[in-house]
């Protein structure tokens, strides 16, 4: 279970009972693909807005990218975060635009700090026994 | 020149000011006024009247009358004064002349003494003898000038001095009748100067001239000019009304004159400046029958005579109706525009104040769903928890928590629902249905879930068209809505739909152009008005409380909230989504007898001989349904309580009733515990519910992709009960039976559950990595592989390629989204070609039609993934032809409840 109180959501949970024999390290791949592919997303939305013309359009379509994904691992933090810059998208707040992503941003950064310290745990715990939901 | 207002005279009337048509001749003659200095102006005589006898009094009693003599006498005087002067010279002159006269006569004298020396001369000679040597001396000097005499004669004959004598006779007789003239001019000159100096005349002259000058000036002036006396007796007026005589004025009042408004106005103001002793001036609207509406700009001033007494005024009064008319359009095209500033404020301020309320209902919509998502996970894991194994208590404890949770999750919805009609994101489709097929459903529906003793009944007037067009999703909430509404708060007796058709309502006459160009639009197509009668034997509804019935958040009372619970949004959602439509909701109750509600909506009539666009999805039905052949025109249903039924576990099912559909959209699994947390159920019950349902389920399935939701919750509350295998009795085994009538793939299904034979082929579309790899590992989990398309081009292409069981669709995606995927995918099912797709720029190879033409007849359930935004709503995904939608983040239990679903 994680304790990022507040960073995830029932989401991860999901992930995290979806590990099994299997797949011992499923949580920590999405996570990876996670971090990786928001990073090159977080990229995109730097260089649309380096330009300085707002594209909404596009800014709202890498979000929703963004945001869908965050929403897959539960990163409810970086998704209200990103919720809140499509709103922003969506009114055309170039201001809060930028204001938003620095906050998305920095979520992002601390959500990848904590889930790192949180999988180095876990290895060093070993797989262990997760509570199986009932089918 | 001087101005004396009680001068008398008369001028031309400005014919903008009074009538010319009215008056007589005699009266206009009233005075002759003609002046020296403007003989050239013809002056038209008007108008003024005068009281003669008292104008000598009022010119020697009054201040501006001794000073008007004053100046007449001045001037008078000075006048004399040249005159004086004048006939000083003339005398001068005439002294001269008369010394120059006896100058000469001297010297004739002279000449005749000196030359005749004629004796009848001598005595005047004689005494003038020392003259006579000037003379002679001057006229020796001024001899060119003195006449001289010739004579003919020889020079000193006798002939010759008697011609001499002759002619200085004559000349002497010459010079005394020159002199006698001169005397006589003398005194004609005196005599004239006597006659000039009457200073009667004079004044008259100068009076005449001033007048003159006066009419000169005020020919044209609209100016009304009198003197009136203490008693306010007109003395004089000047420019009175042309039909007024004089005997009409003179001696009277205003009051007197005149009649009507402004009159008295006037009056009393000419008392106020006089009694108060200082002129003034007002406007004041006259409005009388004489002369119609007229302002007059009236200046008052009080007259004093020399003791300082007041004895009356003169008053002057300009007309300015029109100055007052333009002032008075002025000031309200001041006010208007004041107005209309003031209303671009407010409408600005207004338009702000919208923008921020849609803005704040998106947001609560965006809320709302954001607290959905972790609600349904703590509802989702509650229901979860109550399918283990728990006690009494923990039992109760867990449905207590569920049906809070259900509450929630349903006070969510409808705020979604509610914002998203607020917000006009909300949009309507229409859609061909039966309303006795609707009718019959919805009771069917509220049925399945009864747990009262009550009689539900459904009856539609035979008139009611077979097929109408409409948002049937719609109209099947309030139906819905309703129904469990009555339900809730009926405990006997029964609960019923009526439907009729009306005249077109009053209230939807503004509508009726509308209407018309929609129906010159639509062709042939014509409206109907069905009223629909949503009735009940229930506690009725208090008169005081009909009003904020309708309103959000509220019930009848407060108790009743505690008592039967809901969201009090219930009815709010309904009437908006009447109006929505074009229609009306109301409400009639009586206190313990019941209530009715009453809506009345527009459709179009659709006939039946053009459903053949909508083949599939009546055909289909017809042909499932043989045993129910009379199901479209049927007019009655009823729905009697069975024999022992028994629910108690009411508490949690409160919530579900309310809104059951929409309820179940987000969080499927509620029904369970229906089932599931009362094994008792009994057989009978159970098995006509599931019967009903069953016979329902293909046709909802094909009508109305949303109850496709309910076949599944039925569906899923075997299947739960079968792998929790808590339930081993008779009721089990008879459900499967009954399904595995109704669909003969389900045994295998159900019992094979994990070791999966033939794997059902299951699509996902979906451009998100995280996504796919979450979803996939979730299908592991459950059993299942699937099949990855990145986004809709390639979802078709795989669509086309192989026959698939399901597809799980995102909405939104790059190069094509999965809404229009969709589209063409059931445009492929309904034509059995790729054109739609091929014209939407999808490549296509056409090859293998065989395999097209076999799969077009079934249709392939396409379960939407929606992050259940405004903008990816439910409706939209219901309109392009997708059959369900699980919001995201999909989560094992979803999915599991989709599979569930539609892989049966």
């Amino acid at each position: 279970m994680g304790k990022c109180q507040g960073y995830l959501d029932e989401q991860f949970i999901e992930l995290e009972e979806l590990q099994d024999d299997v797949n011992p390290n499923f949580v920590e791949e999405v996570a990876t693909l996670y971090f990786k592919d928001s990073a090159r997303l977080i990229n995109n939305i730097d260089q649309a807005l380096e330009r300085g013309s707002f594209d909404f359009n596009r800014l709202d379509s890498y979000m929703h990218q963004f945001k869908g994904s965050s929403s897959s691992i539960g990163a409810s933090k970086v998704k209200t975060e990103c919720t809140m810059f499509r709103e922003y998208c969506r009114v055309g707040n170039a201001e809060g635009c930028l204001r938003t992503f620095q906050q998305v941003k920095k979520e992002h950064a601390r959500l990848r700090k904590k889930l790192e310290h949180y999988f180095q745990l876990a290895r060093q715990a070993g797989p262990k026994e997760t509570a199986r939901r009932s089918k | 020149m001087e101005t004396d207002q009680i001068e008398e005279m008369d001028v031309e009337v400005l014919s903008s000011m009074w009538p010319e048509d009215v008056g007589t001749e005699a009266d206009n003659q009233f005075n002759v006024g003609d002046s020296d200095t403007l003989k050239e102006v013809d002056i038209a005589e008007k108008h003024t009247m005068a009281d003669l006898k008292r104008l000598p009094e009022l010119m020697n009693n009054t201040d501006q009358g001794s000073s008007q003599l004053t100046n007449l006498v001045r001037q008078w005087e000075y006048m004399q004064d040249h005159a004086v002067r004048l006939l000083r010279e003339e005398l001068k002159i005439l002294t001269r002349q008369r010394e120059e006269a006896e100058a000469k006569e001297l010297k004739i004298i002279e000449e005749h003494n000196f030359e005749s020396q004629e004796p009848e001369n001598v005595p005047v000679l004689d005494e003038t003898s020392h003259l006579f040597r000037r003379f002679r001396q001057k006229k020796r000097d001024e001899l060119v000038d003195s006449k001289r005499v010739v004579i003919d004669e020889e020079f000193d004959t006798v002939a010759y001095w008697k011609q001499k004598a002759l002619s200085l006779e004559k000349m002497l007789e010459e010079s005394t009748e020159r002199e006698r003239r001169l005397i006589e001019k003398l005194n004609e000159s005196l005599k004239t100067m006597e006659s000039h100096s009457a200073p009667v005349e004079e004044l008259t002259q100068n009076l005449k001239r001033a007048e003159g000058f006066l009419h000169f000036i005020l020919q044209n002036a609209p100016i009304v000019m009198g003197h009136q006396d203490k008693d306010l007796r007109y003395l004089f007026i000047y420019n009175k009304f042309p039909s007024l005589r004089e005997q009409d004025i003179l001696g009277k009042t205003d009051v007197e004159i005149f009649h009507g408004g402004g009159v008295k106005e006037s009056e009393d103001f000419k008392r106020e400046v006089l009694e108060k002793g200082k002129a003034s001036k007002r406007e004041i609207t006259f409005e009388t029958e004489l002369f119609g509406s007229k302002t007059f700009l009236i200046y008052v001033e009080p007259v004093y005579n020399k003791a300082r007494e007041k004895i009356g005024i003169n008053y002057m009064g300009m007309e300015v109706t029109d100055q007052v008319l333009k002032r008075e359009k002025m000031a309200k095209l001041r006010e208007d525009n004041a107005v209309r500033k003031a209303m671009e404020s407010e409408l600005t301020k207004t338009i702000h104040i919208t923008e921020e309320t849609m803005r704040a209902k998106q947001m609560l919509a965006t809320m709302s769903h954001e607290i959905r998502s972790p609600l349904s996970g703590v509802v989702g894991m509650a229901e979860i928890l109550s399918t283990t194994k728990l006690d009494k208590e923990q039992r109760q404890l867990l449905n207590v928590m569920i049906s809070s949770g259900d509450l929630v999750l349903q006070l969510i919805n409808d705020i979604l629902d509610l914002s998203k009609v607020e917000s006009g994101v909300m949009k309507l489709e229409a859609t061909k249905f039966r309303p006795r097929e609707v009718v019959k459903h919805v009771l069917q529906t509220a049925a399945a879930s009864l747990k009262k003793d009550l009689t539900l009944e459904g009856n539609i007037a035979d008139e009611v068209p077979i097929l109408v067009v409409g948002d049937v999703l719609r109209i099947r909430q309030i139906l819905t809505n309703l129904i469990s509404n009555a339900i809730k708060f009926t405990h006997q007796g029964k609960v019923g739909i009526k439907l009729k058709v009306i005249s077109q309502p009053s209230f939807a006459s503004d509508n009726a152009l509308k209407a018309d160009a929609e129906e010159q639009k639509g062709l042939a197509e014509t409206s109907v008005w069905i009223c629909c009668d949503v009735y009940d034997t229930g506690i009725g509804i208090p008169e005081n409380a009909l009003p904020c019935l309708f309103k959000k958040y509220m019930q009848a009372s407060a108790d009743h909230a505690r008592k039967y619970g809901g969201t009090g949004l219930g009815l709010a959602i309904c009437k908006q989504l009447v109006e929505l439509m074009g229609g009306q909701l109301t409400v009639t109750s009586q206190v313990n007898a019941g209530s009715t509600f009453t809506f009345i909506l527009p459709y179009k009539v659709a006939t039946s001989d053009d459903n053949s666009d909508d083949q599939d999805e009546f055909s289909d039905m017809v042909d499932h349904h043989q045993p129910e052949p009379d199901d479209t025109t049927e007019g009655y249903f009823q729905f009697k309580p069975l024999l022992g039924s028994i629910y108690s576990n009411s508490d949690s099912v409160t919530g579900n009733n309310f809104l059951p559909h929409k309820a179940m959209l987000s969080s499927p699994l509620k029904l369970t515990n229906g089932a599931v947390s009362d094994p008792s159920n009994n057989t009978g019950q159970s098995q006509t519910v599931l019967v009903e349902n069953s016979g329902y389920m293909d046709e909802s399935r094909q009508n109305c992709p949303e109850s496709g939701n309910q076949y599944g919750n039925g569906n899923s509350r075997c299947s739960s009960k079968e792998s929790e295998s808590c339930s081993s009795s008779q009721a089990s085994s008879e459900m499967e039976s009954e399904l595995t009538v109704s669909s003969p793939r389900e045994e295998e299904k159900t019992e094979t559950q994990v070791k999966e034979t033939s794997q059902p082929k299951i699509l996902l579309v979906e451009d998100n990595k995280i996504n796919i790899m979450v979803a996939k590992s979730m299908m592991k989990q459950l059993g299942y592989t699937m099949d990855i398309a990145n986004n809709g081009v390639e979802a078709i292409h795989a669509v086309k390629d192989s026959s698939y069981d399901l597809v799980l669709m995102d909405v939104c995606m790059p190069v094509m989204d999965g809404l229009k995927a969709t589209r063409l995918i059931r445009s492929y099912e309904e034509t059995g070609n790729w054109d739609a797709a091929i014209e939407a720029g999808v490549e296509i190879k056409t090859t293998e039609n065989e395999q097209g033409c076999e799969r077009s007849t079934d249709r392939l359930p396409i379960v939407a993934m929606t992050a259940n935004t405004l903008a990816e709503s439910s409706e939209e995904c219901y309109a392009n032809g997708m059959d369900s939608f699980i919001s995201k983040p999909v989560t094992l239990q979803k999915l599991k409840q989709c599979l569930q679903q539609y892989l049966q």
